[in-house]
């Protein structure tokens, strides 16, 4: 895979795939997605984060600037992806947003327990969810600074 | 029953007879004492006749004791005293007191009287007097005649020596052979005679009122016997009576009542035979009854307790059922509305994107129905929202925290003033007094009603919204009312209820879940919530939050 060598900004976490091109357009209309790799369920998130299975050649530290995660997922879910980035010393400095249809108090407890940078609920509106993905990505790919990783 | 009172009867029966044996009992005493007096009364009686028999002996002896002095000496006191004794006899002269008693022998020639006067009464009357019988009192007036009759020789022998004749010797002397003959001594022994035959008829008479009375008493005192033990028997068979009665005896029936009072109903009552008509034998029977109704009493209250944790059971798990098939409902619609969502963000974003991205190849109606569809996905988005948020007020914790209702409300005001400056709002506030409760329900609580206060209200420069709140000892009140376009009373029902408008979709903004919020955060506090309107004069909606103790006063 060409993506592979190339440095990946968006990790987008997002299993039905409406909701993964409305997301991509939006970040497209922004011109934010050319970086961009969408994987459909947990375990592949993980692998990919962690290089292995079919991402085995990617390198652990090359991660991506920012990953966008949907919690309900198929195989591992979102929470599950979240507390294993978070808890791993390589990759727990990637900010993880949670973009879900959930607004459950707990999950949002749940979420911010285990280290989540942001948690946000999808609108309905399309407007207003493009708007809300054009700025998050806008903030955690240009404004702010991630520490150097060794 | 007839058994019974024949009983009760047998003994009254009893006890009534006692009382007559009783008092025959009494009387024949009282005959048995006087009895016994008859025959003392025969003894003073024969003395008293006595007496009288001896003082006609007596007055015999005296008068031929002072004629026969008067003729040896002459001294005339002795003819005066013969004189008197016959005037005392006969009535003509008082009779001395203790006149039966030795007197004439102690009356000298003084003439000096032992004894004073009396009443004067013949000796016969007295006789008569002391009920001596006919033939008695014949006797006696026998030997008194024969005394009397003696007399005249007696006065012939004292005129001898008196004058004309002369008191010589042989004068004297013939008088006193006249005094002491033969037929003197004859006429002597017939006075005498019939006395003796008196005393004989005396004794006689004695001895039968004697005997009469002793046999009398004999008689009395037999019958006193027979009563006696007549009594005995009747005590006795009053006490067989009632004891055949009441069953045994009254200590222990009285035991036996007492120990029923007491509650011990347990304790069998034991009956002997032959006692199965008895008070005791009732008594028994009552005790069983009682027994058995106690040990059934207490054998229901184990069952009703029985079925009272089998009935508390069921309303558990009935109200566990009840309860988890609300959560399941709740849980169905609220996973529902949330997956309602992908497909109308799709909707509405795929149609943007259409909009975007081939608007140019689209015609004003193809842009115009477009963005219809755009409308009603995000109006349909709104309403997901709504209800998501609605179901979630169930689902969180509720906070318990002291509430400044005034200041909350205050603050809201302004908040709501500010977010329309291009109408006046006039938001008047009474007392509102403090609450306990979750602040953010709360908080939503009050500005869904004001919200909706200034919403109702006509559309003129200024708006009166009137809060206010009363403190009470179970909850505490609050309301808030408007002027504006009001409701019929008839819906007030309705008001609360998810999605219910009491007015047209489109005329007024809302998707109609703000009552229901409101009812639910307020129920979910413990607390009510009523409305009061009127068709165009404005809507008054309440709410009581209970009061947990937490106002003084």
């Amino acid at each position: 895979m060409d993506d592979s060598v190339k440095e990946v900004e968006i990790l987008l976490v997002e299993d039905n795939p409406t909701d993964a091109e409305l997301c991509m357009r939006a970040l497209k209309r922004n011109k934010m997605a050319n970086q961009l790799v969408w994987v459909k369920d947990g375990a592949e998130a993980l692998d990919f984060i962690f290089a292995t299975g079919a991402y085995s050649s990617r390198n652990v530290c090359n991660g991506p600037k920012v990953i966008l995660l949907d919690l309900q997922l198929p195989k591992v879910g979102g929470m599950e992806v979240l507390r294993r980035v978070k808890a791993d010393e390589r990759t727990h400095s990637i900010p993880v947003v949670i973009l879900t249809s959930s607004k459950e108090d707990r999950d949002i407890a749940e979420s911010y327990e285990l280290g989540v940078n942001s948690y946000i609920s999808k609108p309905v509106e399309f407007d207003a969810f493009a708007k809300v993905v054009a700025e998050l990505g806008m903030y955690w790919l240009l404004v702010n600074r991630p520490p150097i990783l060794k | 029953m007839i058994q019974r009172s024949g009983y009760l009867s047998r003994f009254t029966r009893t006890l009534w007879l006692t009382v007559v044996f009783f008092v025959m009992f009494a009387i024949t005493f009282f005959l048995y004492l006087r009895a016994e007096r008859q025959t003392e009364h025969a003894y003073e009686l024969r003395h008293h006749s006595f007496v009288l028999a001896d003082e006609l002996r007596q007055s015999s002896d005296d008068l031929t004791r002072m004629v026969r002095t008067y003729v040896a000496t002459g001294d005339p006191i002795y003819k005066r005293h013969y004189q008197e004794i016959l005037n005392i006899r006969d009535g003509r002269m008082p009779r001395p007191v203790r006149y039966e008693d030795i007197y004439w022998d102690l009356v000298l020639d003084d003439d000096r009287r032992p004894a004073p006067d009396g009443e004067a009464i013949s000796l016969l009357e007295r006789m008569r007097l002391a009920g001596f019988t006919t033939t008695e009192l014949a006797v006696l007036a026998m030997a008194k005649a024969n005394s009397d009759a003696l007399t005249k020789p007696e006065f012939a022998a004292m005129a001898l020596i008196e004058p004309p004749h002369p008191a010589t010797a042989t004068n004297r002397l013939k008088a006193m052979r006249m005094l002491t003959d033969t037929a003197y001594h004859l006429a002597k022994a017939g006075i005498m005679k019939p006395i003796s035959e008196f005393y004989k008829m005396l004794d006689e008479r004695t001895l039968k009122a004697i005997r009469d009375a002793e046999r009398f008493a004999t008689l009395l005192r037999l019958a006193l016997i027979m009563l006696g033990a007549a009594l005995a028997f009747l005590l006795w068979s009053a006490y067989r009576v009632l004891y055949a009665t009441l069953g045994c005896s009254v200590d222990e029936l009285q035991e036996r009542i007492s120990r029923l009072g007491k509650g011990e109903l347990s304790l069998p009552i034991p009956v002997a035979r032959g006692m199965e008509d008895s008070v005791l034998a009732w008594l028994s029977g009552t005790q069983r009854s009682l027994a058995r109704l106690d040990a059934e009493r207490r054998a229901a209250e184990v069952e009703v307790r029985q079925l009272n944790a089998v009935l508390e059971q069921r309303v558990a798990q009935r109200t566990e059922q009840l309860e988890a098939a609300g959560r399941e409902l709740e849980e169905f619609s609220y996973s529902i509305s949330h997956s309602m969502r992908i497909p109308l963000r799709a909707l509405d974003g795929f149609s943007k994107i259409l909009l975007d991205e081939y608007g140019t190849t689209l015609d004003d109606e193809g842009k115009r129905l477009l963005n219809v569809v755009r409308d009603n996905a995000q109006r349909m988005g709104r309403l997901v929202d709504d209800i998501l948020h609605y179901l979630s007020l169930g689902r969180r914790p509720l906070e318990q925290a002291p509430i400044d209702m005034d200041g909350l409300v205050r603050g809201l005001c302004a908040e709501i003033q500010a977010a329309t400056p291009e109408r006046s709002l006039h938001f008047s506030i009474g007392e509102l007094p403090p609450s306990r409760g979750d602040w953010v329900m709360i908080r939503e609580t009050w500005r869904n009603l004001l919200s909706n206060a200034v919403k109702f209200s006509w559309e003129s420069d200024s708006v009166l919204v009137e809060i206010g709140g009363a403190a009470g000892n179970e909850e505490n009140v609050y309301c808030v009312k408007d002027h504006g376009v009001g409701f019929d009373m008839r819906y007030a029902d309705k008001l609360f209820r998810v999605f219910e408008r009491v007015h047209p979709t489109g005329q007024y903004e809302g998707s109609g879940m703000g009552l229901a919020v409101v009812k639910r955060i307020v129920t979910r506090h413990g607390g009510r919530v009523w409305a009061e309107g009127k068709v165009n004069e404005g809507a008054a909606i309440y709410f009581a939050l209970p009061n947990k103790g937490e106002n003084h006063g």
